[in-house]
């Protein structure tokens, strides 16, 4: 029986999705429910079912969702296929070229290693130094590749002071602090992942509301100030540094700088390249919009050869343009037929009469939700609710935009929660129990502390709620 | 018992079924096969996240896929080289093999080839429901072996 299970486990989910869509179709309209509301209920349902389970690519089912509003009348396909032209899916793009030239040229990793160096002291600052950096790249790169980018330098520090996997307290610390890390610098701007720009995307297409980079970042950063320190008291709590020094370590990093040399001009011209990209984002952002200002970087990157074509290729996933086009789908189509609203009503939300517990259930179902499933995906079943529950109760949607997404960027216990966290369990020194407490303990600090600013310092930089 | 094959991997490498193989080894005056598989499963389930999830292209991807896979190997060298040295001081004639591959497909190939007696390998602690779900190589490895298979719980 449990071979049957397991060789069509997503058989039998795809199965029963398309059983539950069929129920929620064939089933009358309920009071307050209109029937084109009906049926973007039944794709919602279909499509979370499937982005739960993850039995087909999160990107093929944005496809079925493109697919599926047309063919049964609740968007045009007009409509429909003018939402890939989103700004969010060129920001994203334009960003990840980027950051694909800024790894290409070598210039990410002597950064790495020149800034290990200066951390490569004693034990505790190396850990301070890996937490540290791979927060600070993930405020400018994608998280995932941040960690990918960095776990050949740890591994290759854990290797040169003869860490042992799964025995070592010190290889597990530097394991996590790189993984959490990346999970929580990724929370801090719009280019640490994929979701804050989708959610962005989402929120415009739905309300006409925008958040700017500036206001997200300002927002987002004393809580990612708060959970570094957490993280990197905890790690030295829970996992006792048993090695003395890490001179080897030291002479490893050096040894690697050397090797590469002074820095060639290619990577000189893409780092002012990235800082003025990253100075405009901010300047001028909100007056000439961040995806004109990604994609004219990317231009210039071209223009003067700082990357090829093939390359781009080879770095950038385009499923990610699938994944955006049907979920910001997805978002209009639950808002405009009134099925978000109705979703509201019927889980007598109401109830609730303050705002603040409402954003604190909202983050704490985001937070816990990440775990399980990816946080785009958390972002894009989320969001088409809470921009309705947000309309209904006279709520700046920006401020549900935040509980939604900041919450959903922080998993830290499950390797299935994000790739950071998956990276750090691949190297062998991670057990399952190892980051089931402390990750539970990060979680719950960062769930307080995401609340506590909400409510105290968010109002001082022009966020009510 | 002529032939006694400790199957190791990335994932199950216990202490207790190394030193149990030992002691059997010693006992029958066999000689101990060590198999350690880098096995593809975890990186490639990472490298499959990194594409779905993380957004990341398909070389990044591949640097990782193979960055782990060396630090793998690594791994499995150094458990290899630490069970050899326990073995030469017991007077344990023993051959150590590392392959690369899914776990259940090297392990049936090594059995094979080698024509072994015996199978020891550790099973990783797991719920039963995940076992019942997504189904186990160990046991199935323990149905089709096609000789005595020893499972020892991590």
């Amino acid at each position: 029986m449990h071979s049957f299970l397991s060789k069509n486990f997503r058989y039998i989910v795809i199965l029963l999705a398309i059983i539950l869509f069929s129920l929620i179709l064939c089933l009358p309209t309920p009071q307050g429910l209109t029937d084109d509301g009906k049926k973007a209920l039944a794709i919602f349902t279909l499509c979370i079912v499937f982005w739960v389970s993850s039995v087909i690519p999160l990107m093929i089912t944005s496809l079925l969702a493109i697919i599926l509003f047309p063919l049964m009348g609740v968007l045009s396909a007009d409509k429909t296929y003018s939402l890939f032209g989103n700004q969010a899916v060129f920001f994203i793009l334009g960003a990840f070229i980027l950051a694909s030239s800024v790894t290409r040229s070598g210039l990410s990793s002597r950064l790495a290693l020149l800034f290990l160096k200066w951390f490569g002291h004693s034990p505790k600052i190396l850990l301070l130094g890996i937490i540290t950096l791979a927060a600070f790249f993930s405020f400018w790169m994608s998280e995932h590749a941040v960690a990918a980018m960095m776990f050949p330098i740890v591994t290759a520090i854990c290797v040169s002071l003869e860490l042992k996997p799964s025995e070592s307290n010190y290889g597990k610390a530097l394991f996590l602090g790189m993984a959490w890390g990346c999970v929580i610098g990724g929370i801090a701007t719009f280019l640490g992942g994929a979701r804050a720009p989708l959610a962005v995307g989402i929120l415009r297409d739905t309300t006409g509301d925008s958040i700017g980079f500036v206001k997200w970042a300002l927002a987002a950063l004393p809580t990612v100030i708060i959970m570094l320190i957490v993280t990197y008291g905890l790690l030295i709590l829970l996992f006792p540094i048993e090695v003395k020094d890490v001179k080897r370590a030291r002479i490893f990093l050096i040894n690697r700088t050397a090797v590469m040399g002074k820095m060639k001009r290619k990577e000189w011209y893409v780092g002012i390249l990235m800082v003025g990209t990253i100075f405009s984002w901010i300047c001028f952002g909100e007056k000439f919009g961040l995806a004109n200002i990604a994609l004219a970087a990317v231009v210039v990157a071209f223009v003067f050869n700082l990357m090829r074509w093939r390359e781009v290729e080879e770095d950038v996933n385009w499923g990610l343009i699938l994944m955006y086009g049907g979920a910001i789908c997805l978002g209009l189509a639950m808002g405009k037929t009134g099925a978000a609203h109705w979703l509201v009503d019927a889980t007598h939300l109401g109830a609730i009469k303050s705002p603040f517990i409402l954003i604190m259930m909202i983050s704490l179902v985001a937070i816990f939700l990440t775990e399980a499933i990816s946080n785009t995906a958390v972002v894009a079943l989320m969001m088409p609710i809470t921009i309705g529950i947000a309309i209904d109760y006279s709520i700046d949607p920006v401020i549900t935009t935040l509980a939604v997404t900041v919450p959903s960027g922080l998993a830290f216990i499950l390797p299935m929660g994000t790739p950071a966290v998956a990276i750090a369990y691949s190297s062998g020194f991670i057990r399952t129990r190892d980051t089931m407490v402390s990750g539970l303990i990060l979680k719950i600090s960062a769930w307080i502390f995401f609340n506590i600013f909400a409510y105290f310092y968010w109002p001082i930089i022009g966020i009510r709620l | 018992m002529d032939k006694i094959l400790l199957i190791l991997s990335t994932t199950r490498k216990s202490n207790k079924c190394v030193k149990e193989a030992l002691d059997i080894a010693n006992k029958e005056n066999a000689r101990l096969i060590i198999l350690f598989v880098v096995d593809y499963e975890v990186p490639q389930k990472i490298l499959d996240k990194l594409t779905e999830e993380g957004w990341i292209g398909k070389k990044p991807t591949e640097n990782l896929f193979n960055a782990v896979l060396d630090e793998y190997s690594i791994q499995g060298k150094d458990k290899i080289a630490e069970i050899k040295v326990m073995a030469k001081s017991r007077g344990i004639n023993c051959k150590s093999i590392i392959r690369k591959g899914k776990f259940l497909d090297v392990a049936l190939s090594v059995v094979e080839a080698e024509k072994v007696n015996l199978i020891m390998v550790t099973r990783r602690k797991r719920s039963g429901l995940s076992r019942f779900i997504y189904g186990s190589a160990v046991a199935e490895l323990k149905k089709i072996a096609g000789c005595e298979v020893k499972i020892i719980d991590e």
